[in-house]
């Protein structure tokens, strides 16, 4: 099989009426989803975390129809400067999709607007005594063929690295130089259990009244609206319209697209954190 | 032996230049929180271009302060490159630069990053679901935003950064779309609607008063906004304000911007920051945000309406269509 | 030279094997369903994912010969793969460098004459490196080329040797170095073809005695006949579990 050519946005290889019956198969009471899916489940993943040693935190994640991302979150310890943006400049994203030679601008943002969303509490945990902190590299290789559209996926993995990260415990004071504990034992938890938690972004297309959660790539054709919500403990940090969908979309199905994702967010956090506990 | 492959410095050493610190304190606000900046836009002024348009927002007090700038220009329907594969519908391409000299405080490279790329990608999105692409197969529309000056706020190394939520580059979005959006009815082309862009920011509220929640930083805006949130004071301690500029010194705690087609009441684009939670009382703080940026499109609405419509009388009167003048101010289109 | 011993008087390199061992290898074959063939070996710390699209029409009509089919390899370095994070661009010397070693390497053994004005195309993604990265990377590509079904002669298997002096000048190949190893003695990238000792890719980036070389490469050849082993075995059990799954 010749990978496909074409690019996430331009569109399918469905004629229009088999779109128009796609389209009509979703607008269903009960929808009906090519793949017999109920419009909240998800398809099928497989998840591992802490796959790379020399990383402070990692994760993989493979969808059945071969998307395979991996996640590898690394620290370095900088000196605080005056020039640089502050602690917004703290955490640095990147998403390499393979294959794709400039790196993907929209994913890498919805990642960084959402990890750096104020109020999450992760900023305060990388200061480290008065003139260091902890610089957080969040490297996100993607591994899919076009056959979805990844922003599920990779956000799915990058929250499982970033709940398995952790930083050497600091043993100086605040004033000297930093020393850490050589015990990767006390390491402590970039994002410990009792705190906000890393944001996930879920893809919800609203096809007429219905709402579909992790859409593939015909379905996203039919949409409505593509939303990519984030969500980060019943919260909503950001959410991103996607290319996709004719028309506009009321605000009535916008707001319910919302809603929705908060609902179906708990059930993912609750299943993602399963992941861990598996291994 | 001097080294004459790079540029030295004099051999005696000179004295560093030494600038005065600008002033840190933040500039009195003296909008209203649901008071819309006025807008100044204008269409047909880049001869070459199908359509385009000019949007600013009027310069403040101290004319040293940057305020959004920005041009649009639309090339198109014209043909798809032959290179490209066959398509049923007009393809639009938008794309956003923004000048070296844009940004306040620091010059920015010419080479197209991360945030022009997003920025392009969200207005394309905006503005083609709000034309008829049906109607033009085997096209290229063509649209470029190119932001002339702007008012800091976006993320950048340098900016300020007091914990709040930088909607900078939602401003500059919502202009884009918008002055795009009167380019494009400008050039001609068939649309559904107009899109117009609009933004809101969440801010705490505080004893009455909108006031920041970080301790330590002083802020001048208390009195002068007191009269303002009357509307708001049910929800309790956030506060909705509309067009929020980032020279205004809110803490924005989370913000929207949006792309409205008022005519069809129908959204085209969504972008939100920060986080918006449920309220004790049932509330939403997301369709508060996007309720308020819906608002303060629909008010932008009005001024792409007078713009397009000017420049429509002048073209009728050109050909003859219409004798007398024709009603509505022939100066610049200014929004109360 | 360095503040470890390299190999201790007890004959004991720094992780504990001897001058003949190597470090842990496993392979895996199939790993995803989106490329024709792929895989992901494990070779100590080193981590590399490999998979293979072809022959497909070319993408570029530079790829395109009428005489043969071309292989393109595109070798990616995961900015976490290493001790320090270091984002390497697609024009890092070190990888075109890899990519035109691994292409001529692969276009000697695959038998390209069968497919015409096609394209093989194989994607290599580092995720973590420790020493023999080029070699892992070849074993990888190895495994992926048989899963994805495209006809070659024969396993194109590579290790790598370093040459230690000893305290007595009398020098010891070591087999398979780690990165340590890798920094602070001069060391050979190998790969041979088949069972027999037909070498189809030497890579010697420092500098060694010429004396010492023949001794390298015999060590070097023990090995890759030992990770030819290995792979068979990976291809082997992988084909029994799809004739067990019902897939033949």
């Amino acid at each position: 099989m010749a990978p496909l050519q074409t690019s996430q946005q331009t569109g399918t290889p469905l004629s229009p009426a088999e779109l128009s019956y796609l389209h009509t198969s979703l607008t269903l009471t009960p929808p009906i989803r090519p793949d017999s899916r109920t419009p909240t489940q998800f398809r099928p993943l497989f998840a591992e975390s802490d796959i790379l040693p020399s990383t402070n935190g990692s994760a993989r994640m493979i969808w059945g129809d071969g998307g395979e991302c991996i996640v590898g979150v690394k620290a370095e310890v900088e000196k605080n400067s005056i020039s640089s943006g502050g602690p917004r400049d703290w955490i640095e994203t990147n998403v390499e999709v393979s294959g794709q030679r400039d790196d993907d601008a929209f994913l890498g943002m919805t990642v960084a607007e959402s990890l750096l969303v104020p109020g999450s509490g992760v900023l305060e945990r990388l200061v480290l005594g008065e003139r260091f902190h902890w610089k957080i590299f969040v490297d996100i290789l993607l591994l899919t063929p076009p056959l979805s559209h990844p922003a599920t996926l990779l956000t799915l993995t990058t929250y499982l690295a970033l709940r398995n990260t952790f930083l050497p415990k600091l043993v100086s004071e605040a004033a000297e130089d930093p020393v850490f504990d050589d015990d990767w034992g006390n390491g402590l938890p970039l994002y410990p259990v009792d705190r906000i938690p890393p944001p996930i972004t879920l893809l919800v297309v609203n096809v007429g009244e219905n709402i579909f959660f992790d859409p593939t790539r015909e379905e996203l054709a039919v949409g409505d609206v593509v939303l990519a919500v984030s969500i980060c403990e019943k919260k909503v940090v950001g959410v991103r319209t996607l290319e996709g969908g004719s028309g506009g979309v009321k605000r009535e199905a916008v707001k319910r697209v919302i809603k929705e994702s908060c609902e179906v967010a708990e059930e993912v956090f609750s299943s993602l954190n399963g992941v861990g506990e598996g291994d | 032996m001097t080294d004459r492959r790079r540029i030295n410095g004099p051999a005696e050493g000179t004295t560093p230049p030494v600038f005065l610190t600008s002033s840190t304190h933040k500039p009195v606000i003296k909008r209203s929180p649901t008071t819309l900046r006025k807008i100044f836009l204008k269409t047909s002024l880049t001869p070459p271009a199908t359509g385009s348009a000019f949007l600013e927002l009027p310069t403040p007090s101290n004319p040293s302060t940057p305020t959004l700038k920005l041009t649009a220009s639309v090339y198109g329907p014209r043909p798809l490159p032959s290179s490209t594969t066959f398509s049923p519908d007009a393809r639009l391409t938008a794309e956003l630069k923004f000048s070296p000299f844009s940004t306040p405080g620091h010059r920015r490279g010419y080479i197209r990053d991360g945030v022009e790329r997003d920025l392009s990608a969200q207005l394309s999105i905006a503005l083609e679901k709000s034309v008829d692409v049906g109607k033009y197969p085997k096209s290229a529309i063509d649209v470029f935003v190119s932001v002339l000056d702007c008012e800091g706020g976006l993320g950048d190394a340098g900016d300020g950064n007091d914990g709040g939520v930088e909607v900078g580059l939602m401003g500059v979005v919502a202009g884009a779309i918008s002055c795009a959006s009167a380019a494009i009815a400008d050039a001609g082309i068939e649309c559904f609607d107009l899109v117009a862009g609009g933004v809101a920011g969440l801010i705490r509220e505080r004893g009455g008063v909108v006031e920041e929640d970080h301790v330590g930083e002083g802020m001048e805006a208390g009195e002068d906004i007191s009269g303002a949130r009357h509307g708001e004071k049910k929800n309790r301690g956030i506060a909705l304000v509309l067009d929020p500029s980032p020279t205004d010194g809110y803490i924005i705690l989370a913000a929207a911007a949006v792309g409205y087609m008022a005519a069809r009441d129908e959204l085209t684009l969504v972008w939100t920051k920060g986080s918006m939670g449920r309220e004790g009382d049932g509330t939403d703080e997301v369709e508060r945000l996007v309720d308020g940026a819906i608002a303060a499109a629909t008010s932008v609405r009005l001024v792409i309406n007078e713009a397009v419509k000017e420049r429509l009388l002048l073209g009728l009167k050109e050909i003859g269509l219409i004798k007398e003048k024709a009603g509505g101010n022939d100066g610049d289109i200014v929004m109360e | 030279m360095s503040r470890y011993e390299i190999l201790s008087p007890e004959g004991l390199r720094t992780d504990g094997r001897r001058w003949n061992e190597m470090r842990r290898f496993s392979p895996k074959m199939a790993t995803t369903t989106a490329a024709d063939g792929s895989s992901y070996i494990e070779h100590g710390n080193t981590k590399v994912i490999c998979s293979v699209n072809g022959p497909i029409e070319p993408r570029a009509s530079s790829a395109r010969n009428s005489e043969r089919a071309t292989i393109t390899v595109d070798v990616c370095f995961a900015a976490f793969s290493g001790t320090d994070r270091k984002k390497r661009g697609k024009g890092d010397k070190r990888v075109l460098e890899m990519q035109s070693a691994l292409s001529r390497t692969f276009a000697s053994t695959l038998l390209t004459i069968l497919h015409p004005r096609s394209e093989v195309h194989i994607s290599l993604h580092i995720l973590s490196q420790d020493g023999s990265i080029l070699a892992t990377c070849v074993n990888a590509a190895t495994l992926a080329l048989v899963d994805a079904g495209v006809p070659m002669t024969d396993y194109v298997t590579a290790c790598t040797v370093a040459s230690y002096t000893n305290p007595d000048e009398s020098d010891e190949p070591l087999l398979d170095m780690n990165s340590a190893e890798e920094m602070d003695l001069p060391g050979i990238t190998l790969a041979t073809v088949g069972r027999n000792d037909k070498i189809s890719l030497l890579q010697l980036e420092t500098k060694v005695r010429l004396e010492r070389l023949e001794g390298m490469m015999a060590v070097g050849i023990d090995g890759c006949a030992k990770i030819r082993q290995l792979l068979d075995r990976a291809v082997r059990d992988h084909g029994n579990e799809m004739a067990r799954m019902g897939a033949l």
